[in-house]
């Protein structure tokens, strides 16, 4: 593997969007047989984790997945968008994201604005570097869509919070070493007003994690059970009952940095369905190219925003929307144009494209359901009367 | 051209549109200096003019000098067929001459250009004549939207070799400019329908309740606001590409984007109009009928996306909209 000097690396932070693209286009070229173990993923989960950390922790090493974060964080400074392009090109590539989406671009830049400096410091390296991966504790059975109703109670204990609840649908929790995680610090009525986040290590006595096996059969999904887990208040993120503020920037942050990312693995999928459905008609194939060309235009404006630390507001909801819309009418064309392939088959390009197929069904359901944003279109954009 | 100057831009075209007569329109752009602009600042002269247009339903002929000047020249433009992306008119050999059977559409004008630009098919390839026009022009649209202006031109002209100015590259670069204008055009069509079924779900009651406070009200319209989103993206970033291959295939997604827009507004915009909409006194219909043939000038929606899609499985799709 050729090593390049972090020196060579940390150079193009200060170097143009071309500038960066061309030089890492060029590293994984030359180290293309080195990183060809990566192409492919073993369907065996924890084998996936141990692969996905190893490319990150090269990557990390190479310091490419340090352009675009702060240096008070583990980073190499430079404009946040360069994040983007390493993931763009990465994809283009062929290479799986080395990062889920619920730890590097999600909660990362959540982390590094809302937690104190030094414990920011402390933990953003381990997270870029694959030392350990977080997860996301925000959804309840009883809040979904309505975030603002939930009700795991963190009570205050002096120096610490007290948790017990319930959180549902986190991802990968049985890999994680930290939850962002929401709590109620008010009463149920102040909605999100009430609302506090904290971030919590998942070694924690009085955590329970059950697996909730999907519907493509992998054990992405947990359910997760506190029973009286202490956590300092030092671990709280940004202010006591200002946790809507953290959910409401995660949530711009997975709208719009990870949709890149997505619009990016999409356009690699769509290239790779003429061989996989060869039935695939050329209009199907191209109106899939302009919805996922659609999604990286909304995609590229709300990066450009974050880059430029505006703010988004509203618009990541047309980000979100389509990103299911043109997911969806991707692996619907792939289904109708080879039943057999995507139903039946038992190789690992027909397992891999079923479970893409099945996957793409909750694209329009996680992360706020197709309704929810609609609704925040209709009303915020449009002025439609609020229900 | 920075924001300040578009908004300025913006506001003056829109108020000569709104208020010259039809027919003195084309004149008044002329003195406005449209074309200068168009020399100097492309993107600006044509995304504003045309989406202006677009939203006051005006009738201008910009439409055959941004597309002609693609080719090099300024001429009228005699489009291929409703629903074609691809020439259909034709040069044959006859008797040691040139003959071109014209069949395509063109946009009416009072008497008859002088200079005419026609994309052919010649021996299976493509060219682009420019060449004089000897018969009568139409004068006056037909069909479903009379107003827009657009009716079919057919003819036989004989043409010299010399008069055959441009290949399949050029004709590409031509249908590129056609489908950038026209998905500005589009863009600002399927926004007035929006605008005008906003307007009626929020002042009409059914039910004791705003048209607009219904979940399912809501989310059709929303879903033509997102349409609305992609196609504005999708018309501005049809400019970035320096490249012909690349400008090609963006204003193909451009072109197939406000299709989608357009079809979308259509659609839901008229469903929440309920029976308002469907009256010859509410403006809606003039807005779906120019739609209707924009929609299907220089391509139907599924020719666009055959041809992305060819392209794609040729491996010879590039990447647009970099970072």
């Amino acid at each position: 593997m050729t090593s390049v000097a972090d020196a060579e690396v940390a150079a193009l932070s200060g170097k143009s969007v071309d500038d960066v693209r061309a030089a890492f286009a060029e590293w994984l070229t030359a180290n293309a047989s080195d990183l060809a173990p990566f192409r492919h993923l073993s369907t065996d989960v924890d084998e996936v984790f141990e692969t996905l950390s190893r490319l990150q922790r090269l990557l990390y090493t190479a310091g490419w997945i340090r352009l675009g974060w702060p240096e008070t964080v583990g980073g190499l400074g430079g404009p946040l968008i360069l994040r983007a392009v390493v993931s763009e090109e990465l994809a283009a590539a062929g290479y799986p994201p080395p990062f889920s989406f619920g730890t590097q671009e999600v909660l990362g830049p959540a982390v590094a604005r809302f937690a104190a400096p030094e414990l920011a410091a402390e933990m953003l390296p381990r997270l870029l570097s694959g030392e350990e991966t977080w997860c996301q504790g925000f959804s309840e059975p009883g809040a979904g869509s309505d975030l603002g109703s939930l009700r795991l109670r963190a009570t205050d204990e002096g120096d610490a919070w007290r948790l017990n609840g319930e959180k549902i649908w986190t991802s990968w929790a049985q890999f994680a070493r930290r939850c962002v995680l929401l709590a109620r610090t008010g009463p149920v009525e102040s909605a999100h007003k009430g609302i506090t986040a904290v971030f919590l290590d998942m070694d924690t006595p009085g955590i329970e994690i059950r697996p909730l096996r999907s519907m493509n059969g992998d054990d992405e999904f947990c359910s997760l059970f506190f029973d009286d887990v202490l956590v300092p208040k030092a671990r709280t993120l940004g202010e006591v009952n200002g946790g809507w503020a953290v959910a409401m920037f995660v949530l711009s942050c997975e709208r719009g940095a990870a949709a890149w990312q997505r619009q990016a693995w999409l356009r690699w999928r769509l290239g790779t369905l003429p061989e996989l459905a060869p039935d695939l008609p050329d209009a199907t194939a191209g109106e899939a190219f302009e919805l996922i060309q659609s999604l990286r235009l909304l995609s590229r404006r709300t990066l450009r925003s974050l880059s430029a630390g505006e703010q988004v507001g509203v618009l990541p909801s047309f980000d979100k929307l389509m990103m299911s819309t043109a997911e969806k009418f991707l692996f619907d064309a792939a289904l109708r144009s080879a039943p057999g392939r995507v139903l039946l088959d038992e190789d690992e390009a027909a397992r891999d494209l079923r479970s893409d197929y099945l996957y793409s069904r909750a694209s329009s359901i996680y992360g706020g359901a197709a309704e929810i944003q609609r609704n925040i279109i209709a009303e915020r954009v449009l002025g439609l009367p609020r229900s | 051209m920075d924001a300040e100057e578009k908004a300025l831009l913006t506001e003056s075209l829109d108020r000569l549109l709104q208020q010259t007569p039809a027919e003195d329109i084309d004149a008044a752009l002329a003195d406005f200096g449209w074309r200068d602009l168009f020399d100097d600042e492309p993107a600006a002269a044509v995304g504003i003019l045309f989406e202006l247009q677009g939203r006051c339903l005006a009738g201008t002929s910009s439409l055959d000098a941004a597309v002609s000047a693609a080719a090099g020249v300024n001429a009228v433009v005699l489009f291929p067929t409703l629903g074609f992306a691809t020439p259909s008119s034709r040069v044959e050999k006859s008797g040691g001459q040139l003959l071109l059977r014209v069949e395509g559409v063109a946009k009416t004008r009072p008497a008859a250009p002088s200079r005419v630009l026609v994309p052919a098919v010649y021996d299976d390839a493509t060219v682009l004549v420019h060449t004089g026009w000897p018969g009568s022009w139409p004068s006056a649209g037909t069909g479903v939207s009379p107003e827009s202006g657009w009716a079919r031109a057919t003819g036989e002209i004989t043409v010299a070799e010399s008069e055959l100015i441009g290949d399949a590259a050029a004709w590409a670069r031509v249908r590129a400019a056609g489908h950038r204008a026209l998905a500005h055009e589009l863009t600002g069509l399927a926004g007035s329908m929006l605008s005008l079924a906003v307007d009626h779900v929020g002042s009409r009651t059914q039910f004791g309740k705003l048209l607009g406070g219904f979940q399912a009200v809501k989310h059709q319209l929303a879903d033509v606001r997102l349409a609305q989103e992609c196609a504005k993206l999708a018309a501005e970033a049809a400019w970035e590409p320096q490249d012909d291959s690349e400008a090609v295939a963006a204003a193909l997604v451009a072109k197939a984007a406000a299709n989608r827009f357009s079809h979308a507004a259509r659609r839901n915009c008229q469903q929440v109009l309920g029976g308002m909409g469907f009256t010859w006194e509410h403006d809606f219909h003039r807005y779906l009928k120019r739609s209707l043939l924009l929609e299907t000038l220089l391509g139907t929606t599924e020719t666009l996306h055959a041809e992305l899609g060819g392209r794609l499985r040729a491996g010879s799709l590039p990447r647009l909209a970099m970072l």
